[in-house]
């Protein structure tokens, strides 16, 4: 059976093609995501004389961009006219920094346990990603100091290969740290956090946002740096 | 106080919502602090956010993932001298 452009572009996205890194295509139209397939075909090919990947890499990440970004006239959401403003109050090298990412990184033997399973895989979290958009997210502590090998790394949203590999691609524990032993920061938490962001988003504004604000507010953070994956 | 690392992709987001202290890094999704296994590439998109933090831009502040690195501001921030992207290659503001 033969297959539109349509059909295999949206493959990608939770389809038989699953391939998270390029999801986006399900959201660029037939005609901008066969000319955007065009350009990387291109760029490859041009790989084998560079011998560089960057432009290639440049290319998936603006087509990814454009993917995602709003079509002109839609509707916008999330909009806020002001913008909260905290001075910072003291030197950095003074300031207790904290970390809360939306990577899905938990610690062994401490699994959120999405819909009460424990050890739920990548698969089985890819598989049920629109369950997952309808729940409220659980915020997982994880120690500064965790074992690397004690990071796990779970999350239906997004192509955890690279996270798998190195947390520090979406949980950068290791650079803040460092930053500390540096002198560049006070010092870093004792405890980081993270939870899945692909999740209720209603839900996690009114059910669980307050709760770890205040929770967050009582841990004597300076600056806390957010990172949505 | 807090900063925010946004891959390109969620560029709208923080014009939608107005987030102060933003860090945009032009990294694929997934992977907003850069590739594995590059510790420099860290510790430069961790250094980047936290200057953000002592020295304000009006707007968000865009690192691009080629090497050498490269920092621009969509906005210039006012009374900024030693720019922070002077702690890196130098480049041009657009």
């Amino acid at each position: 059976m033969s297959e539109s452009l349509e059909g295999f572009k949206d493959s990608f996205s939770y389809g038989t093609r699953n391939d998270l890194s390029f999801k986006f295509l399900k959201k660029l139209s037939p005609e901008l995501a066969g000319e955007a397939i065009r350009q990387i075909l291109e760029a490859i090919g041009t790989t084998f004389d560079t011998g560089s990947v960057e432009e290639l890499h440049e290319l998936v990440i603006d087509w990814q961009a454009a993917a995602y970004a709003p079509a002109e006239g839609a509707a916008r959401t999330y909009v806020y006219e002001d913008t909260p403003w905290t001075p910072l109050a003291k030197p950095l090298s003074d300031c207790r920094v904290g970390l809360i990412t939306s990577s899905g990184h938990f610690v062994a033997g401490d699994d959120p346990e999405p819909f009460g399973l424990l050890d739920m895989t990548q698969a089985e979290a890819v598989e049920r990603i629109q369950d997952f958009m309808k729940e409220t997210p659980v915020l997982s502590a994880i120690s500064r100091d965790a074992d690397v090998a004690e990071l796990r790394v779970r999350h239906g949203g997004y192509d955890i290969r690279s996270a798998v590999v190195d947390h520090n691609v979406a949980f950068p524990r290791d650079a803040l740290v460092a930053a500390a032993k540096s002198g560049r920061i006070g010092s870093v938490a004792d405890v980081l956090y993270s939870f899945p962001g692909a999740t209720s988003q209603g839900r996690l504004r009114r059910k669980a946002l307050p709760g770890w604000i205040e929770m967050i507010r009582s841990l004597d953070i300076d600056v806390l740096i957010l990172v949505p994956v | 106080m807090t900063v925010g690392i946004y891959v390109a992709a969620f560029r709208f987001v923080v014009d939608n919502m107005s987030l102060p202290r933003a860090l945009i890094t032009k990294h694929p999704f997934g992977r907003p602090i850069g590739p594995a296994n590059h510790p420099q590439r860290h510790a430069a998109v961790v250094e980047a956010a936290l200057s953000l933090a002592s020295r304000p831009t009006l707007g968000p502040l865009s690192l691009r993932c080629r090497e050498p690195l490269r920092v621009s501001h969509w906005a210039h921030a006012a009374g900024l001298e030693d720019c922070l992207y002077a702690r890196f290659m130098p480049c041009a503001i657009p």
